[in-house]
């Protein structure tokens, strides 16, 4: 239990710090790779979960006896690591999505979803939420896949919204909303879109830096 | 909550036979006896002071209106369903639907004593009708329908866990 817990942290918190010598741990006690693979795969998914209800502000609107979670703006953002712990994207997975059966269909056609439509969002606007989102987990070949982001006000919202929902999720609110809305989005379903879409998009590159970083030594 | 291994899955989901899911089951132990817990689970109007989005609940013999709340940075919408009561006494409750949205919505939970009594192994179930909310189909599920594979391991989860935090309130 202790192992599922810790890579269901590190690769939560930071992928790229995983290692091969997180993966003999996790042999050594017994864990199958498919339920290694299954660790990562829901510790991503479940981040991009956590990520919506953030990004939406989902409110008690009623008096309860028992308190919810506290979100807290003030707490540090996840560190972004720089180009050079970034794990190596062609080198050869420790782990393949291929050891559970329908992992890497699923993922594919979920990943063309969400960066392959026009709408509520472009298909560029897509783009740069991807690429602003593997630049902050160290996502090396989604970096590699797709073009740097042009410069313009809703391309820095987007950003800056990508940031926040990689990074600092807890602090997603009516001011990330507003900054979107006054770049050009003024359509809710596109808000939306543009935050769900970000926090897809950390599943993606969590899962590709998580399964990369398996198979270096570990780091520190 | 304590969670065993050996006690199997947390959290099974159902799946239609096109994958989608369709409801799931979550597992919990509750340092509890089951009486205490049939207390809380039993006194249904009072779940909307610990389950959340319940904003009221009213019991009229065998069947229960719910008033539901739910408010996010976009918009709030308010929706009530009424369902239909059963129950084994400090075994199981469930709740079925017959009127409402979301419709064909069941909740369950089940109890079974652990520890010679003093302690409850606690089952929440839940499962609805996701398309039959159209707000949710609108902003979330349209455009990001894996969004849904989350909804009820969530459900089934703030069941138990929602449970588990009004049992152990002395003013529960």
């Amino acid at each position: 239990m202790r192992t599922l817990v810790h890579l269901t942290c590190i690769t939560t918190t930071a992928p790229w710090k995983l290692g091969a010598a997180d993966l003999a741990r996790a042999r050594a006690v017994g864990l199958p790779d498919e339920t290694t693979l299954q660790v990562v795969l829901l510790s991503a998914y479940f981040g991009h979960l956590n990520r919506v209800a953030d990004a939406v502000g989902i409110e008690l609107d009623y008096p309860t006896d028992l308190t919810p979670p506290h979100a807290e703006p003030t707490t540090p953002p996840y560190r972004r690591p720089a180009p050079p712990e970034w794990p190596d994207a062609d080198a050869r997975p420790a782990l393949e999505l291929a050891c559970r059966s329908g992992a890497a269909e699923s993922l594919a056609a979920w990943r063309a979803h969400a960066l392959l439509r026009e709408a509520p969002l472009a298909r560029d606007q897509r783009a740069v939420i991807a690429y602003a989102v593997a630049e902050r987990l160290g996502d090396a070949a989604t970096v590699r896949e797709l073009a740097a982001p042009p410069s313009s006000p809703l391309a820095a919202a987007l950003v800056e919204a990508a940031d926040e929902v990689t990074l600092a999720p807890w602090r997603l609110g009516a001011a990330t909303i507003a900054r979107l809305r006054a770049a050009g989005l003024t359509d809710d379903v596109a808000v939306f879109d543009a935050l769900a879409t970000a926090a897809a998009c950390t599943t993606f590159s969590r899962i590709q830096v998580a399964l990369a970083a398996l198979a270096a030594p570990s780091r520190v | 909550m304590d969670f065993r291994a050996e006690d199997g899955p947390i959290v099974r989901v159902r799946l239609a036979a096109d994958g989608r899911p369709t409801g799931a089951a979550a597992s919990a132990r509750i340092e509890r006896p089951v009486a205490r817990v049939w207390a809380v689970v039993a006194d249904i109007e009072r779940y909307a002071r610990f389950l959340p989005m319940v904003h009221r609940a009213r019991r009229q013999g065998d069947s229960v209106t719910f008033e539901l709340r739910f408010r996010i940075g976009f918009f709030s919408v308010g929706f009530q369903f009424t369902a239909a009561v059963t129950y084994e006494a400090e075994k199981w409750l469930e709740l079925r639907w017959t009127a409402g949205e979301p419709r064909d919505i069941r909740l369950r939970f089940s109890l079974t004593p652990a520890d010679g009594g003093r302690a409850c192994l606690v089952e929440g179930d839940g499962q609805f009708d996701l398309q039959s909310l159209g707000w949710l189909v609108k902003y979330f599920l349209k455009h990001h329908p894996e969004i849904q594979h989350g909804i009820f391991p969530g459900v089934a989860l703030v069941l138990i866990d929602s449970l588990r935090r009004a049992t152990a309130d002395p003013a529960g």
